[in-house]
């Protein structure tokens, strides 16, 4: 079977181990020999035990999904046969461990199946741990990949320790070799190496790795966090990058705490962060609010897992989206920034750092649980679109240490410094602890322009009306920084408007959809709050349809749009803790689309 | 590409007591003892000479939390418990700044609670002055965690059935390197003893009685339970620092106990010079993902 675009979904229980690393380690084989890859994971919240599904899509051509249906299941025990078999496409195939396991009485048609007797070649080499790594080897022969590159993999992610490097490298030439000797090179299980791998330059990395990169090229030297799935290897990252780079990593005692150092540290003027999922984020809405008052930048992380509560702390959801944008007490708004896939992290984040210090404001950023453990192939980084953002400082003037305020509105003192003063913008010039003359007190009361504290009806309004109009100014960067993602028929009858990591799926079943004559236009704004009202509503207005697609159950993004535009949008929601797959897309367009003419 | 932080260098400056004072006037109720611990503090900083730029004084919730407002140095009124992490990111962030935490009993050992441990054993670099007035005195008299059992307020009609716990003994759990009690009727003991805990190095907790004439006075009881530990006191004595503050007839003022150990910012230091090997740049960080 001649293919230019695979899909292998590997499963297994994790109490017999290294199921993600099979996985990860045959991406990155395939990538490293210029294919594009795009996968995905699920793995038990257990440390062992529980099953594990890795699935790595592999192509001659830039992928956005994970691929919906396979052409090779891998299973390493009888519960991911049974669970997956029925997922195979015709001319793919099954390869199970034949000592362990039984196939399935009756497989899809087209399909075939193999069965490899594990344990037997462990046995043979006296390693019966090494099951996944003759598997892998087993593949590469399978696929053709170079068998140099399988071996440079496996050293670079199993090389510390010697000993267990010899074995491993062993069970990798056993598996490649068995595949060699016992299927035949015509045999249906060979798949035909997709020819002509692109070339392109290319990083191989995690969503999370994406960001934390960001993090750094933003500016960033500050980290406070507390463990949590998903977020926490943006923690790791760091502590091993900010020592070097004259950062602080703190691994705090909770998110209270987390958070709180952040902004501690910001108020110094340092760009400080902390990352963290659901639970956490719940945790750090308090001192939230407290940002927005006391009119500190800060960046918070939310990679995005399905809850609510603990819920299901490895898989996916969309589901905070309310919490960032509504969560807190009283109007307190904050900038709430999106990124779509692993590459765009990277320069989002930095977005998001520039716009927290432009506007002296929390931001919220809000990952996903896919997109932040997903290995993609993505262009290198352009480093020339690398921008700082200054934060608005206080300048004293000549006169030395009082300057720049006019004396109306503090406690005394003519020319006194005025923090909080109410400007045209709402940006109040900000001393840094330091400063000669620039001292105030960060309040969280609310206060005249001094921050001193103060409780009167027109000094509360004129700052609820200060701090909405300076982060309404953000929606000027939006377009000025290109902050959306638009693509397809601008004529289109049928839209989809969206958010976050659902439009790699979302791509690809537009351009099915196109290829089969239907018109679809997509926007994903990568600004979700203040909402870029303008743009959305110009670009939905003359839509027969928009569909919204969203990993949650209500449809936070879908209701918030329907409030503001007072228009039915068609919800498409998804809350089963797994990406969308293309068809499931493909399948709304399509009935959409149906609908639509019908009323015609 | 990569920012670097800018670090100060201060001078000492020459300034009396009251020009350390804001604009703002305090708002406690005539008689806190609060206003002893500021005056004291306003003091101890003029003897220090210590630049009012050079300062952030950081507060939870609580009456003491509003005393950064009554400082011309800079401040941060932070949210209720969270002051020591507050104190801890501004300090990390800039060790050079000289980083004060105040609070009350509520704030430090009941919402705030979870911090005290961490920040002692973690030897961060700041003064943390808790001006224990034994009762919520801004929310208007509850109990709190070091209220006598059986007081009885609108909230515990029949008697508060908690014990109280010794917030001494915290810190030494902790692993806090100078440990100190006051009271704020003492003013000139209060003033040295804040004056040690900022020149100390390391995590200096001071716990000053002050009382709160509103909802709890105990100035009289005070003047008869405390007195000055024991003149041949020697404070590496870990171990008879300990005992000293389990006795709960006698409440001694004074320095309990301290020890030299790396402070936070310095453990950092160490871990940076570990951790740089040569020249970084983002485009190496980025190939290391090159295929």
């Amino acid at each position: 079977m001649a293919s230019t675009d695979l899909t292998v979904r590997v499963g297994g229980d994790s109490a017999a181990g290294g199921i993600v690393t099979t996985g990860e380690i045959f991406a990155r084989i395939a990538a490293f020999s210029g294919l594009e890859i795009y996968t995905t994971r699920t793995i038990p919240a257990e440390i062992k035990g529980g099953h594990v599904m890795f699935q790595a899509r592999a192509s001659v051509d830039p992928v956005y999904s994970q691929g919906d249906d396979l052409d090779m299941l891998i299973a390493f025990d009888q519960e991911s046969i049974d669970k997956y078999y029925d997922l195979i496409k015709p001319g793919g195939f099954l390869i199970y461990n034949s000592n362990d396991s039984k196939p399935p009485a009756a497989l899809p048609e087209g399909v075939k199946q193999y069965g490899l007797p594990l344990n037997e070649i462990a046995k043979s080499i006296n390693f019966s741990r090494g099951r996944n790594i003759i598997t892998i080897g087993a593949m590469v022969k399978l696929f053709d990949l170079p068998y140099d590159k399988a071996e440079e993999m496996v050293r670079k992610q199993l090389g510390k320790k010697k000993e267990l490097l010899e074995q491993n490298l062993l069970a990798l030439r056993t598996g490649y070799e068995y595949v060699e000797k016992n299927i035949s090179k015509e045999s249906p299980y060979h798949l035909i190496p997709p020819t002509g791998g692109v070339q392109e330059e290319r990083l191989v990395m995690s969503g999370n790795q994406s960001l934390s990169i960001g993090a750094i090229a933003a500016g960033c030297r500050f980290y406070a966090g507390y463990p949590i799935t998903p977020a926490s290897d943006i923690m790791e990252f760091l502590a091993a990058e900010f020592p070097q780079i004259h950062g602080t990593m703190i691994q705090a005692e909770d998110e209270i705490a987390a958070i709180t150092m952040a902004l501690g540290a910001s108020y110094t003027g340092v760009r400080s962060m902390t990352a963290t999922s659901g639970p956490g984020l719940s945790l750090m809405i308090e001192m939230l609010g407290h940002a927005t008052m006391t009119e500190i930048p800060l960046l918070i992380v939310d990679v995005q897992r399905a809850g609510p509560s603990t819920g299901m702390p490895t898989k996916v959801s969309q589901g905070d989206l309310r919490i960032a944008i509504f969560g807190a007490h009283d109007d307190s708004p904050r900038i709430v920034v999106a990124p779509v896939s692993v590459e765009d992290c990277f320069y989002q984040i930095i977005h998001a750092f520039n716009l927290a210090e432009k506007y002296q404001t929390p931001v919220i950023f809000l990952s996903d649980q896919d997109m932040s453990v997903r290995v993609s192939t993505i262009p290198p980084f352009d480093l020339s679109k690398v921008k700082h953002e200054p934060r608005l400082l206080w300048q004293p003037n000549a006169n030395g240490h009082k300057a720049d305020g006019n004396g109306s509105g503090g406690t005394g003192g003519d020319n006194e410094y005025l923090r909080y003063r109410i400007t045209e913008n709402g940006i109040s010039p900000m001393s840094l602890p330091g400063m000669p003359g620039g001292q105030y007190t960060a309040e969280g009361l609310e206060k005249m322009e001094s921050g001193a504290p103060i409780f009167e009806p027109d000094v509360h309004a004129a700052n609820f009306e200060k701090r909405a109009r300076k982060l309404a100014s953000s929606l000027q960067d939006y377009k000025a920084w290109q902050m959306f993602e638009q693509f397809g028929d601008d004529d289109a009858p049928v839209a989809i408007v969206g958010w976050g990591s659902t439009i790699g799926p979302v791509r690809e079943a537009v351009m099915r959809a196109q290829s089969e004559g239907m018109k679809v236009a997509v926007l994903y704004p990568k600004l979700l709050y203040p909402l870029p009202r303008e743009h959305i509503g110009e670009f939905i207005r003359d839509r027969a349809a928009v569909i919204i697609p969203e990993l949650n159950f209500t449809g936070q993004f879908a209701r918030m749009l329907q409030a503001e535009f007072g228009r039915e949008f068609i919800r498409l929601n998804k809350y089963e803790g797994v990406p969308f797959a293309t068809r499931e897309i493909y399948n709304k367009i399509k009935v959409t689309y149906e609908g639509i003419n019908e009323k015609v | 590409m990569l920012i670097d932080t800018p670090t100060y260098t201060f001078q000492p400056v020459e300034l009396k007591p009251q020009e350390y004072k804001s604009d703002v006037k305090p708002i406690w109720c005539p008689g806190c003892g609060d206003f002893g611990v500021l005056s004291s503090f306003y003091k101890a900083i003029s003897e220090l000479h210590i630049p009012p730029e050079q300062l952030v004084i950081a507060s939870g919730i609580g009456c003491s939390g509003r005393f950064p407002a009554f400082c011309n140095s800079y401040g941060f009124h932070g949210t209720h418990g969270r002051v020591l992490p507050l104190a801890t990111g501004i300090k990390m962030a800039h060790p050079e700044l000289e980083v004060v935490a105040v609070g009350g009993d509520g704030d430090a050992f009941s919402i705030g609670m979870g911090h005290f441990p961490h920040a002692a054993r973690r030897n961060v670099n700041i003064t943390y002055i808790v001006m224990d007035n034994e009762i919520y005195g801004l929310t208007k008299g509850q109990p709190s965690p070091t209220s006598p059992m059986g007081m009885e307020r609108k909230a515990s009609p029949y008697g508060s059935v908690e014990r109280p716990l010794n917030p001494l003994l915290l810190a030494f759990a902790g692993g806090a390197t100078w440990i100190a009690r006051g009271f704020s009727s003492k003013p000139k003991e209060v003033t040295q003893l804040i004056k040690q805990a900022m020149q100390h190095k390391g995590f200096s907790f001071l716990q000053v009685y002050s009382p709160c004439v509103t909802f709890y006075d105990t100035y009289d009881h005070y003047k008869e339970v405390t007195k000055p530990l024991p003149a041949d006191h020697n404070p590496s004595d870990r171990a008879k620092a300990m005992e000293l503050a389990m006795n709960n007839e006698t409440l001694f003022l004074g320095l309990y106990y301290q020890e030299e150990r790396p402070t936070y910012d310095e453990a950092f230091s160490g871990v940076r010079q570990k951790a740089t090997k040569g020249e970084y740049s983002l485009e190496k960080l980025m190939n290391k993902y090159r295929r």
